[in-house]
């Protein structure tokens, strides 16, 4: 009787400290909480996606496919950017239709082909989960709404900042060896006879712009991007420049996805008439071909490889086995 | 009459050497400008080289790099971004001994350029290659 009631009280005492190790803590702070809440399919109306369904983690927040698929299989609409380097945009999603990271954050929970979710059935639902009715009353001192909703997910995104490549090493630390001479090569080429730095300047090599680089035709393409929020005519055609930090983790390519490698990307920009013959709207940049040799088209794509943040090189690796 | 040949060609380059003292690039190093905007911290950093080239960060992150040129007190600057063949000129003020510096605009038509240089008061933070 006695060995029994030790066993009891043995099992009794692991089982205490097995559920405190396993316990969901609770978050320190609001990008803790996005977090967690970013990573949880809780946000959608079948319970099985969730943000990084889609902006996944190893390739810098973005996804493989040219669209992505939300609820029920529904197919998206545009390729998804990476969730990345967002601390400075001021637009958000390819047509802009977003001005703040909050806004942003609520709408593909909402939207019916991605997590298909009203706000407040979401917040319900964070209402009604112990977890995250005490979380938010712990960061937010307040039960979960729409607004330390979108907060939550935005403090997290606004975590994902990377500013340590090789491209930074070299030119923050004066690291000659940490690119190579082809990589170098290929910044001259993006600020010269590539005319890249036309468009893709700052920290994350984006403008707040939106230009169309000629991928509307109205007939195959027919996309008209901005133009959809604007309801301008001018806009017909034009998207968000996309930042290039990790851009050698991020394909596919463009709004549609419709380029698999970056060397397809810098074919097409060499001379976009070969590849989309009858584009609306494209902009003047474009009009003279580049005439980029193989060598320098290598060059800008090493180049390009080279903003990949170092915390990816393990991934980077895999995709690029033959790159040093 | 040697020796005054001698002390004069030995005069001219000492003054030639001193004139090149007068004129060193005191910009070369690692300025920093700190700030906050809509609470959060931005920390701006330009890197002015010896060779010529500068870079300037964001939060180190390159966001402008191109080359100039000191001529006195004033600085020649270009990048691609702005337009690599058009040079904007600033006028610095170096205060103590280089312990800071401020860019007070003489001409720039590159809005982004004036606006993130002109006035700024930048501290050095060390030395470039």
């Amino acid at each position: 009787m006695k060995k029994l009631c030790i066993t009891l009280f043995t099992l009794g005492i692991i089982l205490v400290i097995s559920q405190g190790a396993f316990k969901d803590h609770e978050p320190v702070n609001a990008a803790a909480l996005g977090r967690k809440l970013f990573f949880d399919p809780i946000l959608s109306s079948t319970g099985k996606i969730s943000c990084a369904s889609c902006h996944k983690e190893e390739f810098a927040f973005s996804d493989t496919s040219a669209v992505s698929l939300g609820v029920h299989g529904r197919k998206g609409v545009r390729n998804t950017p990476s969730a990345m380097n967002m601390s400075l945009q001021v637009a958000f999603f390819w047509d802009g239709r977003a001005t703040t990271l909050e806004q942003q954050a609520l709408i593909p929970i909402q939207n019916p082909i991605e997590m298909d979710l009203s706000v407040n059935t979401a917040v319900w639902r964070l209402g009604h989960n112990k977890y995250y009715k005490s979380a938010f009353t712990a960061v937010f001192n307040e039960a979960p709404n729409a607004g330390n909703l979108a907060k939550a997910l935005s403090a997290f995104e606004r975590t994902l900042e990377t500013g340590n490549s090789p491209f930074d090493d070299w030119r923050l630390n004066d690291n000659e060896s940490a690119v190579s001479e082809s990589a170098k090569r290929g910044f001259a080429i993006f600020n010269s006879k590539g005319r890249c730095i036309q468009c893709h300047f700052g920290p994350d090599f984006n403008d707040v712009e939106f230009r169309s680089i000629g991928l509307y035709d109205g007939k195959t393409l027919r996309d008209s991007g901005r133009a959809c929020v604007t309801k301008k005519v001018a806009d017909v055609g034009r998207f968000k420049i996309g930042a290039l930090r990790n851009v050698a983790l991020t394909a596919p390519y463009m709004h549609n996805g419709m380029f698999k490698t970056l060397r397809q990307v810098i074919d097409y920009y060499n001379d976009p008439d070969k590849i989309v013959s009858h584009s609306i709207n494209r902009d003047t940049l474009l009009n003279i071909p580049m005439g980029l040799t193989e060598g320098e088209k290598t060059d800008l794509e090493n180049f390009l490889v080279s903003l990949t943040d170092k915390r990816f090189a393990g991934q980077l690796k895999k995709l690029r086995p033959l790159q040093r | 009459m040697k020796k005054l040949y001698l002390f004069s060609f030995l005069f001219v380059v000492l003054c030639t050497a001193l004139s090149f003292a007068d004129d060193a690039n005191l910009l070369i190093g690692r300025w920093e400008h700190s700030t906050i905007s809509h609470g959060e911290s931005f920390n701006f950093l330009a890197v002015f080289r010896i060779n010529g080239t500068f870079d300037g960060f964001i939060n180190k992150k390159e966001f402008v790099s191109g080359v100039y040129h000191m001529k006195h007190d004033t600085l020649y600057i270009s990048d691609a971004t702005c337009n690599a063949q058009y040079q904007g000129t600033y006028k610095v003020e170096f205060y103590g001994l280089r312990d800071s510096l401020r860019f007070h605009v003489i001409q720039d038509t590159c809005k982004g350029r004036r606006e993130g240089t002109n006035g700024l008061l930048f501290k050095n933070v060390g030395a470039s290659r």
